[in-house]
This record gives structure tokens, sequence and C-alpha cells, in this order.
């Protein structure tokens, strides 16, 4: 248990942005977060064999959240993934239309490495897919913001 | 240093989200200082992975206690579950050895006989399994190896030897005595 409360103060906020980035409608994040905690003491006796603690909870956050989609009989993630807006940058709102275009395959990596901090090692065991597609997907996400971002900087040799 | 253009961007992108190790990120930061166009390839990935950052700004409302009280409460059923579920099933097998060893280790004075039913209706008659009556103890006298029968076989045999024969006259048959 005093581990179980131990990863909850270190991950616990995150999961919760990441359930409530998630969830969906209907559902709250408290509920799934509690939900998450309890499978994850559920399985307490398996946490001294996994690599990361971190990409274990993401990986029940992610199944919680799946089996509350499915219950609400809606098989794809939210498309609403990032923050509410809270700033009125044009650049950040143009982004937020850029992620939620993307593909899931793509978003949920890129939402775990840049949201959340994950290694590549960590989002392939949370998406439970191998690391080199975690990387290809990632970098294919990554190419196609950049391409639909404004243009902010300038290119010092006029080529752009 | 030459590197073709997609491995640099691969590293570029990886360098962009912060998972290229030190080692790695010091050749590309002194390869960039000599290749402009990379360079600015760079910026643009960085920019784009900050603006993406800060799309992706976490919600900071504060995270609820932990539900410790919940939890435990859900833990100490289980327990209680697992304690019961063990009892159960050594209850089970308990029972289970013991109609075994009835069946193997049976007594033997109890038999059983199987009796079939005369087959008065064809297929309506199934075999029943008759348990004989128990044996009842027998009266002492009718049994061949009573006390009662072993104690006048004593008392004969002693009245045998003790009965002594009066021989009175040569002519006469010897007489047993109490004959007259």
């Amino acid at each position: 248990m005093t581990h179980i409360e131990a990863l909850y103060r270190e991950h616990g906020a995150a999961l919760m942005d990441y359930l409530r980035r998630n969830r969906p409608a209907g559902d709250s994040a408290e509920d799934l977060l509690q939900e998450t905690f309890l499978q994850a003491l559920r399985g307490a006796d398996r946490l001294a064999e996994v690599a990361s603690p971190r990409a274990w909870l993401f990986g029940i956050a992610r199944n919680v959240a799946r089996t509350a989609m499915r219950r609400r009989r809606s098989a794809a993630l939210p498309e609403q993934v990032v923050a509410p807006a809270r700033q009125t940058d044009s650049v950040v709102e143009g982004m937020r239309e850029s992620i939620d275009q993307l593909p899931i395959a793509q978003r949920e990596p890129l939402q775990l490495r840049i949201a959340y901090g994950l290694t590549y090692e960590e989002i392939a065991t949370v998406l439970d897919i191998p690391l080199g597609t975690v990387r290809s997907r990632l970098h294919h996400a990554v190419r196609r913001l950049r391409d639909e971002m404004v243009e902010d900087i300038s290119d010092p040799n006029g080529t752009t | 240093m030459a590197l073709n253009r997609e491995t640099l961007e691969r590293l570029l992108i990886d360098r962009a989200l912060g998972a290229l190790s030190a080692d790695v990120d010091e050749l590309l930061a002194s390869h960039l200082e000599h290749d402009r166009a990379a360079d600015h390839e760079a910026r643009k990935l960085a920019l784009t992975v900050e603006t993406t950052r800060q799309a992706f700004q976490q919600d900071s409302r504060s995270l609820p206690a932990f539900p410790a009280e919940q939890l435990r409460g859900v833990q100490r059923r289980r327990r209680r579950l697992m304690i019961a579920g063990g009892g159960a099933a050594l209850s089970g097998a308990v029972a289970a050895g013991l109609m075994l060893g009835s069946v193997l280790f049976g007594p033997s004075s109890q038999t059983s006989v199987e009796q079939t039913q005369p087959r008065q209706v064809a297929d309506s008659v199934t075999p029943i399994r008759v348990r004989a009556e128990e044996p009842q103890p027998q009266p002492a006298a009718a049994g061949f190896w009573s006390a009662r029968r072993w104690r006048e076989r004593a008392a004969a045999r002693q009245r045998q030897e003790t009965t002594s024969v009066r021989w009175i006259s040569p002519v006469k048959r010897p007489q047993l005595e109490g004959e007259t």
C-alpha cells in the first residue's frame, strides 16, 4: 500500500491530467484515477518486476480510459485531447487544432512524450508496440506539425 | 562529418523531443555550428515541440487526496475472500478425503449386495443397490462359538470324569454311581 501511495504522490497529477484528457464524456477523471490505482493495488505483486512503474501506471490508466470509452460505446479517443485554451496565442491555438487532426496512432505517443515526458521505451510499454514504431510515429507527428505550424523564425539565409 | 539529410532530420527530431543521449547531442551541436541550414531546421523543430508542449499544457487542478480508505477496504475484502476461498478449498479436500477413505477402507462387516430387479417392463427398471441388514448379535446359546456352549461342554466333561463306577460282584455288570 505504501508503494502505491508513493506512486500516487509522484505520478498522480500526470495521470489525472491524462485521464482528464482521455476520458469519455460522463466519466469523471477522479473516478478513473481511483480505478487505475485500484487495479494497480490488485497487481502490486508485479510491481517489483516492471522496469518502469510510471509506464506501468500509464498503461493501466490507458486501459481504464479505453474500457470507459467502450462502456460509453465510443471506440475513439475524445476529439479534444489538448488542454482547453487558456491564452489567445494564435500559434498555440493553431497547434491545438493541428494536434487534434493527427491520427490517434501518432497523437498518443506524442502526448505521452511531450505532455508527460515518458521515454520512448516507456511509451512502447504503455502502447504495447515496438520501440521502432514509437520512434517512427513520433517523427511523423513532429514533421506534420512542423509543416502545419505558422513559420515564426526567419530563415537567416532566406531559403524557407 | 557528412550526414545524409534523412538521418540528420531524424537526429534533429529526437533532439527536439529531448531523446538524444548527451554525447550524441554534443556531437550534433558541433555539427550544427557549421551547417546553417540544419541549424535552422533544428530551431524550427525545437519551436514546433515547444509549441506542442504549450498546447499540451497540463491542467494544474489539485490532485485529490490518496483514496487510502477505499483502497484499504477493497484490500481487506479481497483478503477475506482469499481466506474464505482457502477455507472452502480445505474443507472440500477434507470431505473428499473422508469419502474416499470410507469407500476404500470402510468396515468389512458392512456388506452390500447388488440386487437386480427382474425386468418386468423393458427398460423401465434399473438395477438398484440394496444394502443388507446389519447382522444382529445372536443369543450366545445359538452360536457355535458361544460361551454357554463351551460351559455346557466343560460341565459334561467334568461330570464324565467325576462319575465313579461301582463293581460289586464279578458276576454282575459294573454300575455307574447313582444307577440302581
